[in-house]
């Protein structure tokens, strides 16, 4: 009886959580199927037709959208890579300790807080030919580098913006993994002999592969929904260069008002990205076990 | 005890009263982008709260947002049914789009109404109020009139180039890569990003060169040997880096600035540049320098240049849900065609679509290129397809010229994969 009544209060106590889920995700998706097998635009809104399988024939010919979302995911893993990279050496430096510690983690931290927006449109500022600090003072050093004039350059462009802005948060996440790291386990190595970096590949890297794990996962899943920095920075070009998913469905749904087509391209990134996610969330569960 | 008790009933009924007196005051929501347009639209509403607002009951509040998908957010917010704002600033790209969809009110009959719109109707340029309107009914009332311009530093430049072909070798002689002695590092500089803008700025190209946007059975004829030279001319520019590297970044503003610099010898740019290049206190190191001129065009066999400036609005429509059509009727009409507000709109440096003050000797003395613009935009101008599916078709059209110009595709490849693009949309094959 007793036991009753935990389980049923348990799924009281969860069920706000889950309404607001079912409002927020699951509505909106299924409204969204549901437009995906429509010719519906801005226009016939209210008088919409059945035309099955169209918007994703559609989707799965149209070169601008296959590109859009290669694209992303090459820049979601690109940027990653490096994230976790230059993240996690930088917790390993800040976890060795040095004078002014405290104040410094502080400081990692305000890229992750100002608004992606103003991040982009910061750079792009800064980046200009003409007004831009940076190429002034690359220019001074003799150095002259084309951060938007080819396909490569902007995508490099946006890859160094991402990284400057998101490496931080990589960096917080294992930060703080590696201050609850019990340090018996690294001491116990270093009394038999390892340096601190077979410590930190033989001992620290393996506990801290959940970490890791969660930390890429978090931001694969960000970078996928990449917008604002390409929106205010290149615009998705030069071309269609760096011309994300998230700036492919704006250009398409509210320049070019084509819902049920863009509604199937979502569904389609939506599997897409479930079927990449998956065998990731397995693996992560498995880490767990071991 | 009792005169404190009074006190604060006193208190208490001066504080419902100023509430109940502010709540019936009517305040109309305006949006407007930021930019020369929103500091100019700024003066005029602090004109009519200072002036007007008492005798007509109403006050009008400006929101000024981002130019950065700024018609994206009205269309949206339009389309979205919500009665706020009130008025929008938009433009003549989708006067059809807002009349077939209702999504504006219709003004036809409050124009016609002399108690409604006591002003002077022949004092506007007939190109302006034919932008604002669809099959006959008028939707919005025009602000600016807008076309682009070159802009030249008169002090390298002597005599502006007349044709495209002149501006490619003018634009060669003053980039550095090729002339070391050149005074500034690039030629040329013009819109780049992915905004309708880069179309508007490509289509005087192609129309120059004789092109046209459909043939008479509607079928889209970007890719006509027209198109095809207009998108190579633009190609060589960008190839041979008389352009500078971030070209694919700018719109008005970094155009703007560059020109600012002094490091760029020409750029085709809105006329709502002119003032502030021409100004000391904003531009010091071109200020003097700098002068502006028409368009260059092609030459024809007859030794007459043919130029194609596009003309646009930008203009004043009203929210098809807004609680208060009348007021806001009433404050546009004031904005766009009183004597005072007039002045005032172009003291701040825009450009009304008015006969009164392209002439005024006064406004000419301060604003010359107001003639220049005034020529480009009656004797030179077109206006693009007046139709529902325009502004989609453009925004297709717009990877593809930048991909044409960035040598991702050829012109020919990218012109035809846009027109099969705009005729599949259509329904065409």
């Amino acid at each position: 009886m007793r036991g009753d009544r935990l389980r049923l209060y348990s799924k009281l106590s969860i069920a706000p959580a889950i309404a607001a889920l079912c409002l927020s995700a699951l509505y909106p998706f299924l409204f969204s199927l549901r437009l995906s097998f429509t010719d519906a635009t801005t226009y016939n809104f209210t008088d919409v037709k059945w035309v099955g399988l169209r918007n994703y024939l559609y989707v799965a010919r149209d070169p601008g959208l296959l590109y859009s979302l290669f694209f992303t995911l090459f820049f979601a893993c690109v940027v990653v890579i490096i994230e976790l990279v230059l993240g996690y050496a930088i917790a390993l430096l800040f976890d060795r300790g040095f004078p002014g510690r405290q104040i410094m983690v502080t400081l990692m931290l305000v890229p992750i807080v100002v608004a992606p927006m103003v991040y982009g449109l910061s750079f792009r500022l800064m980046l200009n030919s003409f007004i831009g600090i940076i190429p002034y003072y690359l220019d001074r050093m003799g150095i002259t580098v084309d951060f938007f004039g080819s396909t490569w350059s902007s995508i490099a462009t946006l890859v160094v913006i991402d990284v400057v802005q998101w490496t931080s948060f990589v960096f917080i996440i294992l930060y703080s993994a590696l201050q609850n790291f019990p340090p018996e386990l690294r001491e116990a190595a270093l009394v038999d002999g390892a340096s601190w970096l077979e410590a930190v590949r033989y001992v620290v890297t393996p506990v801290l592969k959940p970490t890791l794990w969660i930390a890429g996962i978090l931001r694969f899943v960000d970078a996928l929904k990449v917008f604002d920095t390409v929106f205010m920075t290149t615009g998705g070009g030069p071309g269609n260069a760096t011309s994300s998913l998230s700036i492919e469905l704006y250009n398409r749904t509210f320049n070019q008002f084509r819902l049920g087509e863009m509604a199937a391209f979502s569904v389609v990134v939506l599997l897409v990205v479930s079927l990449l996610l998956k065998p990731t969330s397995d693996r992560l569960e498995a880490s767990y076990r071991d | 005890m009792c005169c404190r008790r009074m006190t604060v009933l006193i208190l208490v009924l001066a504080m419902l009263f100023c509430a109940g007196t502010s709540a019936a005051r009517v305040t109309l929501t305006m949006q407007v982008r930021s930019g020369p347009e929103g500091d100019a639209s700024r003066k005029l509403v602090e004109l009519w709260n200072q002036t007007k607002a008492k005798d007509a009951g109403f006050e009008v509040e400006q929101v000024d947002t981002t130019r950065s998908g700024y018609y994206t957010s009205v269309n949206n917010a339009l389309f979205s049914g919500a009665p706020k704002p009130d008025i929008f600033l938009s433009y003549s790209n989708f006067t059809a789009l807002y009349a077939t969809n209702n999504l504006v009110v219709d003004l036809t009959d409050r124009f016609n109404d002399p108690t409604k719109y006591p002003y002077d109707k022949k004092d506007w340029y007939p190109v302006a109020l034919e932008l604002a309107q669809y099959k006959g009914r008028l939707y919005a009332l025009p602000t600016d009139t807008n076309t682009y311009l070159l802009y030249y530093r008169k002090d390298l430049i002597s005599k502006p180039p007349e044709t495209w072909e002149e501006l490619y070798e003018v634009a060669k002689q003053f980039t550095a890569k090729y002339n070391p002695k050149s005074p500034t590092k690039y030629g040329i500089t013009f819109y780049g990003i992915r905004d309708e803008s880069l179309a508007m700025f490509w289509f005087q190209i192609f129309k120059s060169y004789g092109g046209e946007f459909f043939d008479d059975k509607g079928n889209p004829t970007l890719n006509s040997p027209a198109g095809v030279t207009a998108l190579s001319w633009v190609a060589r520019v960008v190839k041979e880096g008389l352009v500078p590297p971030d070209i694919t970044t700018y719109e008005y503003s970094q155009v703007y600035s560059a020109l600012q610099s002094g490091q760029v010898a020409m750029g085709i740019n809105w006329d709502a540049a002119y003032s502030g290049l021409m100004d000391p206190k904003e531009s010091p190191l071109v200020a003097g320098k700098m002068a502006a001129a028409l368009l260059p065009g092609v030459k024809g066999p007859d030794g007459k240049i043919r130029r194609a400036h596009n003309v646009h609005d930008l203009y004043f429509v009203i929210n098809k849900n807004s609680a208060h059509i009348d007021e806001a009727f009433q404050f546009i009409a004031w904005a766009t065609s009183s004597p005072e507000a007039l002045r005032a709109y172009t003291e701040a440096g825009c450009s009304p679509p008015h006969f009164s003050i392209a002439n005024d000797p006064e406004i000419l003395k301060k604003f010359p290129s107001f003639a220049l613009r005034q020529e480009a935009i009656v004797k030179y101008g077109y206006i693009e397809p007046h139709v529902p599916e325009w502004p989609e078709l453009k925004d297709k059209l717009l990877s593809y010229l930048v991909k044409g110009w960035v040598g991702q595709l050829s012109p020919k490849d990218a012109l035809d994969q846009a027109c099969a693009e705009i005729a599949r949309a259509l329904g065409k094959k």
